[in-house]
């Protein structure tokens, strides 16, 4: 009798695992999500180009810290909220439906921003590709609408994140980076390997090192997927907060290490030149002396394809924002359906690619020309300015909902202390900041085009909460029931929220 | 007492499935996740399990269900059901729900294989009021604001969470009005606490399926 129940239990345990994801592929999710030759390539070159701050590998390291803090009160949080939502749904539950609603203007502005953007980089990546294998001379457009269009056809389906394909090529991505960053830190300018890059007292002693800290924060957004597919996790209760914790740690880690090994081969004091001279291809023409031209050929091509999966993969955060929104009837009922044969959402998927698409080109039609500069680099580090609000809104939100719910089990560290600091320091980052948006955009230090970024995203924060008032007058029940999903602790939902 | 067929999962595939061609409303894995958990629903209301804070209870003074595949679930639970939780037991159940229910209502005679194309197949109810039944009682009475009973309630609810409102509005003459209804059961406020953690949890879980793009073995 006793055989025959150990093997029953063995059996449903068994079932239950089989599908199910461990912490390492979680964590794999997170990192693809990430994309670390676009980051590195792309993000971390125009950031040495556009704003010379030395102390960007400083800047990975400080944020790693600070957001190591933060999954922690995320993960606690999530343990105790089963929702079928995202960031806003979160803040929904801690601080009342406006404010979740608000979260979600700022999200639907700081997703297709970043996703127009790496679209934009693909685009302009792809033209340079192009004129060296092809000798043709396309411009950047062409490959963005391309990759475009084919994200906009690949969210209508179901594109499985663990398809082989982006397994493949993100373990490519990381091996190729990893050899990258041996040489050159192996080769150092004039046989010098300066650490100094690598201080965190870059960032308060330097003009733009809290807007650094912003623009690398677009690196981390795979974070929070681990929390999405909890019900995929081995042990949700562990797994997951392991996961984000194992994601920020390798992410902050290998962008750290290769911005720092780039200014290694450089030298810092030439970061700057060198990095405006060569743009996107500044990592490909240090490391080619000394690796032989396959290998750069391949970097190459990968650089292309983690730009697009890149695109996909905030193309995807925006899709589910726009389904879940329109799941719970925020937005219209038909954004909230799922594709009858894929189980794809694919509406709201075929509407984020008609504002991208339509974005682009406006920017075509104003008769602008530098879309790895405008697009790319601003538009990830606009990006990575709105990710900022919704995880500082987040550990608020964390505070207020344990604050109000008793007996949940969780350490004092966990519910108060660990999101207390991290809000607190992402407050900082992004009050300070502020300042010093004029270094980002090149601009004069009292111009006014100094407030389009926060400008922005308080618009979009206005506008979603000019909305939730809207629902409170239409349809009281529709906002009440923002981010509710289920509790796993409590079967009746307060009613004052 | 609901003039329906029942049980409750195959009343939800009824729902699920268009009458004539036997094709799915939705895509598998949302069908999966609420048909398992309709069977759980079963168990509810034959009072075989007790529902809450997202877990289950199996009710061991109760007999066994002479439904065979809810005797099974039972048995299972009855070892298992402490150590996971609600969410576990609806991700677990729909593994195979899709084909427990299809095989059920197979061996019941309501449907029946019928040829497509070359070579594919899909199962269509052998009767078509009964297929529609379900459909077209829950139009009626949503349609003249008549009460619903428990049965009803969890079925309306069931149908909701896992995307088939679409099947009961299609070609109704008055859509507006049976959303409006609906929308008004899903938060009446006297629904039975263990029916609305189990639509919670259903709806959740059927959320994330969509969201994360995980095709799934």
């Amino acid at each position: 009798m006793s055989t025959s129940r150990s093997a029953a239990r063995f059996s449903v345990a068994d079932a239950l695992r089989a599908n199910r994801l461990g912490t390492s592929s979680l964590v794999f999710f997170a990192v693809a999500a990430a994309a670390p030759l676009t980051v590195i390539a792309g993000g971390v070159s125009t950031g040495y180009a556009d704003t010379g701050f030395p102390g960007i590998p400083a800047a990975y390291l400080v944020m790693a810290v600070i957001l190591l803090l933060w999954s922690v009160g995320y993960t606690t949080l999530a343990r105790h909220i089963v929702t079928a939502g995202s960031l806003y749904a979160y803040i929904a539950r801690g601080l009342g439906p406006r404010a979740g609603l608000a979260a979600a203007g700022v999200a639907l502005l700081a997703y297709p921003v970043m996703h127009i953007g790496l679209v934009a980089g693909f685009g302009a990546v792809f033209t340079e590709v192009i004129a060296v294998v092809a000798g043709a001379d396309v411009p950047w457009w062409v490959g963005a609408f391309a990759a475009l269009a084919a994200i906009a056809f690949l969210g209508t389906r179901k594109v499985d994140l663990s398809g082989w394909v982006l397994g493949v090529l993100l373990l490519g991505e990381v091996a190729v980076v990893l050899v990258y960053d041996l040489v050159m830190l192996t080769h150092p300018h004039q046989g010098h390997i300066a650490a100094g890059p690598l201080s965190p007292l870059h960032i308060v002693a330097t003009a733009g090192g809290f807007v650094a800290l912003v623009g690398v924060t677009a690196s981390f957004t795979g974070i929070e997927l681990p929390t999405v597919m909890a019900e995929e996790a081995k042990d949700p209760r562990r797994t997951v907060a392991r996961a984000t914790r194992v994601a920020v740690l390798v992410t902050g880690a290998l962008y750290a290490g290769s911005a720092w090994a780039l200014t290694v081969a450089t030298g810092p004091d030439n970061i700057q030149t060198q990095a405006q001279a060569h743009g996107a291809q500044l990592i490909f023409e240090l490391v080619s002396p000394y690796v032989v031209a396959p290998l750069v050929q391949l970097g190459q091509l990968l650089f292309l394809t983690s730009l697009f999966a890149a695109a996909l993969a905030f193309h995807a955060t925006a899709a589910r924002y726009l389904y879940a929104l329109g799941r719970e009837g925020v937005l219209p009922g038909v954004l909230g359906a799922a594709s009858r044969h894929t189980g794809a959402p694919a509406r709201a998927s075929l509407v984020h690619s008609l504002i991208a698409g339509t974005v682009l080109v406006g920017y075509l039609a104003a008769g602008l020309k530098d879309p790895l500069t405008h697009l790319l680099f601003w538009g990830t580090v606009a990006g990575g300015f709105g990710v900022l609000i919704l995880m500082t809104a987040t550990s608020a939100a964390v505070l207020a909902y344990f604050h109000r719910t008793p007996f949940t089990g969780e350490t004092a560290f966990h519910r108060r202390v660990a999101p207390a600091i991290s809000g607190l320091l992402l407050a900082v980052v992004l009050v300070t900041s502020l300042d010093q948006i004029p270094i980002l955009l090149s601009v004069d230090a009292d111009s006014p085009a100094r407030w389009l970024i926060p400008g922005g995203y308080l618009l979009a924060a206005l506008t979603g909460l000019g909305w939730a008032i809207r629902l409170h007058q239409a349809r009281p029940d529709v906002l009440a029931q923002v981010g509710r999903g289920a509790d796993t602790a409590t079967a009746a939902v307060p009613a004052h929220l | 007492m609901t003039t329906l067929l029942g049980p409750l999962a195959d009343d939800l595939w009824r729902v699920g499935h268009e009458d004539t061609t036997g094709n799915p409303w939705i895509d598998a894995h949302s069908m999966a996740l609420g048909l398992s958990a309709a069977l759980l629903g079963e168990l509810w209301l034959g009072r075989h399990v007790r529902i809450g804070q997202g877990r289950l209870e199996v009710a061991v003074e109760q007999p066994l269900p002479v439904d065979g595949l809810g005797e099974s679930i039972v048995r299972l639970l009855a070892r298992e059901a402490s150590d996971f939780t609600l969410v576990s037991w609806l991700t677990f159940l729909a593994r195979d729900s899709y084909e427990q229910v299809t095989r059920r209502m197979a061996e019941a005679g309501h449907i029946a294989p019928q040829r497509r194309g070359l070579t594919g197949s899909a199962w269509v109810a052998t009767k078509t009021p009964e297929a529609l039944a379900p459909t077209l009682l829950l139009r009626y009475r949503l349609g003249k604001g008549y009460p619903l009973v428990r049965y009803e309630l969890a079925l309306v609810g069931l149908l909701s969470a896992c995307g088939l409102e679409k099947a009961l509005l299609y070609a109704a003459t008055d859509p507006a009005v049976l959303r409006e209804r609906l929308a008004e059961w899903l938060r009446w406020p006297d629904m039975p606490p263990a029916l609305v953690d189990l639509l919670k949890h259903t709806s959740a879980a059927a959320g994330r399926a969509v969201m994360t793009a995980r095709t799934r073995a």
